[in-house]
């Protein structure tokens, strides 16, 4: 507790002794009066003196504590407002223990005989308002940090902390969020004490500083910009506070400029509540700049089918549009760049780039705060390079960021692709599978006893088909590797990896095949009845994405599966994962993510004959016999061959500030290009160096394209970032939730300047008692004068 | 205190008024209360009556016997003469008023005065003894009118002072009644009241006929006093400080307690107990008496 005019205190305490002085030397004397009827009052004379005796001392009491509360009240005592709470207690208490006290003293002294229950009431309460008055006194002289109290216009060391965030773009009364925050973190710099130092923050920020003066301030608030990438808002105080408890300045206060969105509020556990609780000399202010009610239609996130596609091929691209308030019925519009060779070009300042489009439009109707998925396609139309495109909802709103999604796609002249076999297995059913898919492959069959000798790295997939042993070599310095620089491999495994006891093979098991393999082959499981199938339980893997829409659980039912093999894997590894299984529950199809590649594993084959020499067929999925059409296996194996050929090596759709590394060859492609960025800044230029493109500067989101030069020839590339969708949720905070995350009364929350105005007296003066201290005084008046009157009044 | 000041024109009025109704009562209770034991003195023929087994035969008419051979008793109503007796406390604590312009005194001395008027004017002889600490002077009972003035005289030149003792003087008072009396005793009763219905007792058994006005000031009743105040006893000067806000309700409770122990003593003893104060009209308190008093009787 602080007390601005210890002076005015300590007189009041010494006019304490006026009445006390009054009391027992100058004792008004009571007016005699005549009365015959005398012996009528003596006999309950001595109760009624011992009652009067209190009322005295009672009165006396009242007399002192009014000129205490006089004294008190001008010499203007505050407190911080967290220890206000407790202060406030340790008076009430104090007071109704001096009340307390008298009356257990008349039960246990002056009352004859003494008052037993009375005296035990009043000692019950005088140990309850003790033992309270202790406990809250020991709160608020722990809680209280009231020597930064003082002077308003002492020195202030202070944060200006700014949410950037894309939703501060959002639009109202013709200015976006930012710029009104702007205008008020410039105005609080400016009332700023003198000798204060202000550092600014933005959201993500990790080494604030105190600028050199205010100028430098306000030069950094008016320099701020939009952030895109999601910083949540509760690191950054963290730091904040950090920086302020190790700053020399007594009075600490944090600024937090925000729209209070959901969004930037990730709860972090209680590391900050801890550290505000530590620090109560850091005031934290958060200036609500945000919209009640906003509205706003925004894009989900976009998902391509694939970002790597072959000539003719097809694009799909989904998404979601999500309306916050009322929904509308909207039109979504997709771009696609056509290749132009003398784009991008920089030219007066500005970046030209392709201005001929291949358009989609369609019509979405979202509902209120819903969200309304959509697709839009694109075929036979791509040509060879890459291509950037975009999908915006038509129109605009107030936040208008998130009202576009980018993509890149890279369009190839077809996949290469190579099936290895063994001698006795024709690769005949694959070949057809590959065939029918318009194209999009280029496929090269080799024996098995070949795979050594081809350059793996020139093709996108490498299918084995019923393989024989694999020797740990060829694991280990061929598949491997490959695999791990970004190749797709697929296993179909069958007969051929019987040993001549019948066991699964060793080289299926070895150390080098399950660096490779989801997991070491195990037994083999055979059911002659045919009543075993692949089982469509589950079709969420990209691969069924065709057959999701077939929705016939019963497509399998004409290819009875009679053997497979089962395949040892370790549930918990997180890059193994069972796509498919068989009716039985034994996983049929198996993934393993190896590096920047993938392995896909089947196991059964695909090139089973329907009436194989020596033994029995492992399984009826090409059998097209008694009419069958064989379709569900050329789709399934198609789907596989498209899954793993379109994984490319080169991620070219990203989430702003993830860097980008593109494979860059430059025995075939440029080693230098210039990038243009969507900050539409000069082009930067961008060296290869091993073989890669890497660039980490992605804060926007937009298109980046790349070019080139080799021999001559023109080379484009790019890649496209896209900021989170959680990003411009304008879900506000619920305040209990950010009360809970930051703790009672630790926070001030202000929309207008005056409010905050009025915390930041209350938090640098404290809280004042004069109020309370007025009201006391009055009662104690009150009472006072209802005692004095009834004791002294004028007879007649 | 002048003689005048007890038979004042406007009060003259009130009791020439109350001396009319009351005329009456004081009769009715007079004879009725000591019918039949004087016959034969101060006769009046009232009916006859036709004679029957166990009449006086000396009650027979004779003479209307011999006009009509019929035997008839005379009826007669006697004519009661009774003295009453004034036993005024003169102590100081009867000179005390409050607020009223009667002292207790006063106010006695008017009741008495209007009881003395409506006696002699009945022609009943009346007296008076009036007392401190014992019997300080004492008229007898005469019937005459001047007796009346005398009265009022000795009343208007007597001044409250002194202790009270009225048990004392009561017992001074019994050994003094020769006839059988109605004493009217005017006090404040602020003595040892045990000792005082001993005598009074005294008197009753000795067949004198009993009325006690007690008299008290309205703010012996009432206690009107608020706050501190220090209270002093004209008797004995002894003083004490109280809170009479908080003592007031205990007060009243206490002389209510005090006055029904009077009644109860009074009816034990057949004493008719008449509790005044000073705020009382004492015409208005004196013709309720005597209404309730024909009444009983």
């Amino acid at each position: 507790m602080a007390v601005a005019h210890m002076l005015i205190l300590g007189l009041g305490g010494l006019l304490v002794m006026v009445p006390i002085v009054l009391h027992l030397l100058m004792r008004p004397k009571p007016k005699v009066i005549k009365f015959p009827a005398l012996r009528f009052v003596k006999e309950m004379h001595s109760s009624n003196q011992r009652s009067l005796n209190l009322r005295h001392w009672l009165l006396l009491l009242l007399r002192c504590l009014v000129l205490l509360a006089v004294a008190a009240a001008f010499a203007k005592p505050s407190t911080v407002s967290s220890a206000f709470g407790n202060w406030l207690g340790v008076g009430m208490g104090g007071l109704l223990c001096l009340l307390v006290i008298p009356i257990l003293i008349y039960a246990l002294v002056w009352s004859k005989p003494v008052n037993l229950p009375l005296s035990i009431v009043a000692s019950a309460i005088l140990a309850l308002l003790i033992t309270y008055t202790g406990y809250t006194l020991k709160s608020a002289t722990s809680e209280d940090s009231s020597h930064i109290l003082a002077d308003q216009q002492a020195p202030v060391g202070a944060v200006i902390l700014v949410d950037n965030s894309p939703r501060m773009s959002f639009r109202r009364e013709n200015q976006t969020l930012l710029e009104k925050v702007q205008d008020q973190a410039l105005w609080l710099i400016k009332q700023m004490p003198l000798s204060s130092k202000v550092a600014v923050m933005e959201t993500g920020d990790e080494y604030p500083f105190f600028s050199v003066d205010v100028s430098a301030a306000q030069k950094r608030v008016e320099t701020l910009d939009i952030n895109y990438a999601a910083e949540p808002i509760p690191d950054s105080l963290e730091l904040a506070i950090e920086f302020l408890v190790d700053s020399d300045f007594e009075r600490k206060e944090l600024y937090l400029f925000t729209d209070l969105s959901e969004s930037a509020w990730i709860d972090t556990g209680d590391t900050l509540q801890n550290m505000l609780e530590e620090h109560p000399d850091v005031a934290l202010f958060i200036l609500d700049s945000g919209v009640e009610d906003p509205q706003n239609f925004s894009l989900g996130p976009l998902k391509l089918s694939a970002s790597s596609i072959p000539v003719n091929g097809e694009l799909q691209l989904e998404t979601e549009v999500r309306s916050k308030g009322p929904g509308a019925e909207l039109l979504l519009k997709m771009y696609l760049e056509k290749p132009d060779l003398t784009r991008p070009v920089w030219q007066d300042g500005e970046t030209l780039v392709p201005e001929e489009y291949w358009t989609r439009i369609t019509n979405v109707k979202v509902g209120d705060d819903a969200r309304t998925p959509c697709k839009i396609i694109l075929q036979d139309e791509l040509v060879e390079g890459v291509h950037h495109g975009w999908v915006e909802i038509e129109g605009g709103d107030s936040l208008e960021v998130d009202d576009r999604r980018f993509f890149t796609i890279d369009v190839q002249p077809s996949w290469p692709v190579l099936i290895a076999h063994p001698y006795d297995v024709t690769p005949y059913n694959l070949s057809v599978a590959l065939e029918t898919a318009g194209g999009m492959f280029n496929v090269r069959t080799v024996p098995q006893d070949k795979l050594a000798g081809e350059p793996l790295s020139d093709y996108s997939a490498v299918f084995l088909l019923d393989p024989r042993p694999i020797p740990d070599a060829l694991w280990a310095n061929i598949l491997q590797p490959y695999v791990e620089s970004g190749g797709s491999l697929a296993l179909f495994l069958g007969a051929n990896a019987l040993d001549r006891d019948k066991q699964p093979d060793e080289s299926f098991r070895s150390e080098a095949a399950q660096r490779v393999l989801p997991g070491p082959l195990g037994r083999d499981w055979f059911r002659k009845q045919g009543d075993r199938f692949l089982s469509m339980e589950n079709l969420s893997h990209p691969i069924f994405s065709d057959f999701r829409s077939q929705a016939s659980r019963g497509i399998w039912q004409p290819f009875p599966i009679y053997r497979h093999w089962e395949m040892d894997i370790d549930p918990d590894d997180p890059n193994v994962q069972v796509v498919a299984r068989f009716t039985n529950g034994i996983g049929a199809i198996l993934q393993r993510d190896l590096g920047d590649g993938r392995v896909i594993c089947m196991t059964t084959p695909i090139t089973e004959p329907v009436r194989p020499e020596n033994r029995e067929s492992w399984n009826e999925l090409f059998n097209s016999g008694r009419g069958k059409t064989v379709w569900p296996a050329v789709l399934l194996v198609s789907e596989i061959a498209e899954y793993l050929a379109s994984s490319n090596r080169d991620r070219i759709n990203l989430s702003v500030e993830q860097s980008v590394t593109l494979f860059n060859d430059i025995n075939i492609m440029p080693s230098e290009y210039r990038l243009f960025s969507p900050r539409g800044e000069e082009p930067v230029r961008v060296a290869s160096a091993e073989n890669f493109l890497r660039y980490k500067f992605t804060d926007t989101p937009g298109i980046y394209r790349l070019k080139g030069k080799f021999n001559d020839q023109t080379v484009l590339r790019g890649f496209s970032t896209n900021m989170s969708p959680e990003v411009t949720n304008l879900t506000r905070v619920d305040l209990d939730d950010l009360t809970a995350m930051l703790g009672e009364e630790r926070f001030q929350l202000a929309r207008e300047r005056e409010e905050l105005v009025r915390q930041q007296g209350t938090t640098r003066l404290g809280q004042e008692f004069y109020p309370v201290l007025a009201l006391s005084l009055g009662l104690l008046l009150a009472l006072e004068l209802i005692m004095s009157n009834r004791f002294y009044k004028k007879v007649g | 205190m002048s003689v005048e000041k007890y038979l004042k024109p406007e009060v003259i009025n009130q009791i020439k008024r109350l001396d009319l109704r009351a005329k009456f009562v004081v009769k009715g209770f007079l004879q009725g209360l000591h019918a039949s034991p004087y016959h034969g003195f101060s006769v009046e023929f009232s009916e006859h009556r036709k004679y029957s087994y166990g009449d006086d035969p000396a009650h027979i008419d004779w003479s209307l016997f011999a006009k009509t051979d019929k035997y008839y008793v005379k009826k007669f109503e006697a004519e009661t003469n009774i003295s009453g007796m004034l036993i005024m406390d003169s102590s100081e604590s009867m000179g005390y008023t409050y607020q009223q312009e009667l002292t207790k005194f006063d106010y006695s001395v008017c009741l008495a005065a209007a009881l003395a008027y409506l006696m002699i004017s009945q022609q009943d002889p009346v007296g008076l003894v009036t007392f401190q600490e014992a019997i300080s002077s004492s008229l007898p009972p005469r019937s005459k009118r001047n007796h009346l003035g005398n009265l009022l005289t000795v009343l208007a030149r007597l001044k409250p002072e002194g202790k009270t003792n009225l048990a004392h003087s009561l017992n001074q008072l019994a050994a003094m009644l020769r006839t059988r009396t109605l004493v009217m005793i005017f006090t404040d009763l602020l003595d040892d009241v045990d000792d005082v219905f001993n005598s009074i007792f005294r008197l009753r058994h000795n067949g004198h006929d009993v009325i006690l006005f007690h008299v008290l000031d309205e703010a012996e009743v009432n206690f009107p006093f608020t706050g501190i105040c220090e209270l002093e006893d004209l008797e004995t000067q002894e003083k004490l400080k109280v809170d009479a806000s908080a003592f007031r309700a205990d007060y009243l409770d206490e002389i209510k307690a005090f006055r029904e122990d009077i009644t109860l003593r009074c009816a034990k003893g057949s004493v008719d107990y008449v509790p005044l104060d000073t705020s009382m009209q004492f015409d208005r308190a004196l013709v309720e008496y005597l209404h309730s008093r024909q009444a009983r009787f």
